[in-house]
């Protein structure tokens, strides 16, 4: 018996710019990305009324934006967030170092929110606005305290 | 629509108890546990809550889902940010309240989760 392959030739000579994406080789992500992954797969597996309250499901909008973040974000400055569900459709990602505390929301318009807090002992003092960039380090910095 | 009423009968020192989701809570290396500001948000704009002396764990579990856990909120942090708690009663719990106005500032969501403790059932 002889061994044969068979080789195609692919159709397609050449490529729209607008197909290509970046890829991220699995040997650079961070360990705790393929949870968060894995978790947010799970989230949008949620029923109707998942939190007894009547929100809808987790939407494609939110799902999308969560694994952008995973994608696109300087993993190796980011320590692992605890991932839920949030009401209406929303995916929340949060972080608590030392006395720096951050949540993340992607909300079921695709939009994405963050509300920074700091605890003292007089209180806490919040600070919220609109992600437009998962590259900039900025917020990263300041969870990890080399930023004011 | 009448203007809802902060109910006279409840007390700043009464607690109130909501049904959260437990991936809402998580514990820090230091042992304690922080709610997340998205326990305090409602797709319908209204936040639900039972006013503790007046019900039971059982009974706020037991129109929840599996895996949901009760935490605990003083009436005065609820009232200091500016709300109400309203009493809107349930068939089959007259201890359901809301918090009104929704609480749409989420600094104002934060500030409930973090004066949240979680409750344990009396018996387990």
């Amino acid at each position: 018996m002889s061994a044969t392959a068979t080789a195609f030739k692919p159709k397609r000579t050449s490529h729209r710019p607008q197909q290509w994406s970046t890829i991220t080789l699995l040997a650079n992500v961070s360990s705790w990305a393929f949870e968060c992954m894995a978790k947010i797969s799970e989230f949008a597996q949620l029923p109707q009324n998942w939190d007894s309250y009547g929100s809808n499901p987790v939407t494609p909008d939110a799902l999308r934006m969560a694994r952008k973040f995973l994608s696109e974000s300087p993993l190796a400055l980011i320590p692992e967030p605890s991932v839920s569900p949030v009401s209406g459709g929303g995916l929340g990602f949060h972080w608590r170092v030392e006395t720096r505390d951050l949540e993340i929301e992607f909300l079921p318009d695709g939009s994405v929110e963050y509300i920074k807090t700091v605890r003292t002992p007089e209180g806490s003092k919040s600070d919220e606005g609109i992600v437009d960039n998962f590259s900039d380090k900025k917020i990263w910095y300041w969870l990890a305290g080399e930023l004011t | 629509m009448p203007e809802p009423i902060d109910a006279p009968d409840i007390s700043d020192d009464d607690i109130l108890w909501r049904r959260v989701d437990h991936n809402m809570i998580d514990t820090n290396p230091d042992g304690v546990e922080s709610l997340q500001s998205w326990a305090y948000k409602d797709q319908n704009q209204e936040v639900s809550v039972y006013l503790a002396r007046e019900t039971t764990v059982e009974a706020v579990l037991s129109v929840g889902k599996p895996l949901q856990v009760i935490m605990g909120i003083r009436v005065q942090i609820v009232r200091n940010l500016g709300y109400k708690v309203v009493r809107d009663p349930e068939p089959d719990n007259g201890a359901h309240c809301v918090i009104l106005p929704y609480p749409k500032k989420s600094a104002d969501r934060k500030a409930m989760a973090e004066a949240s403790t979680r409750i344990k059932a009396s018996v387990e």
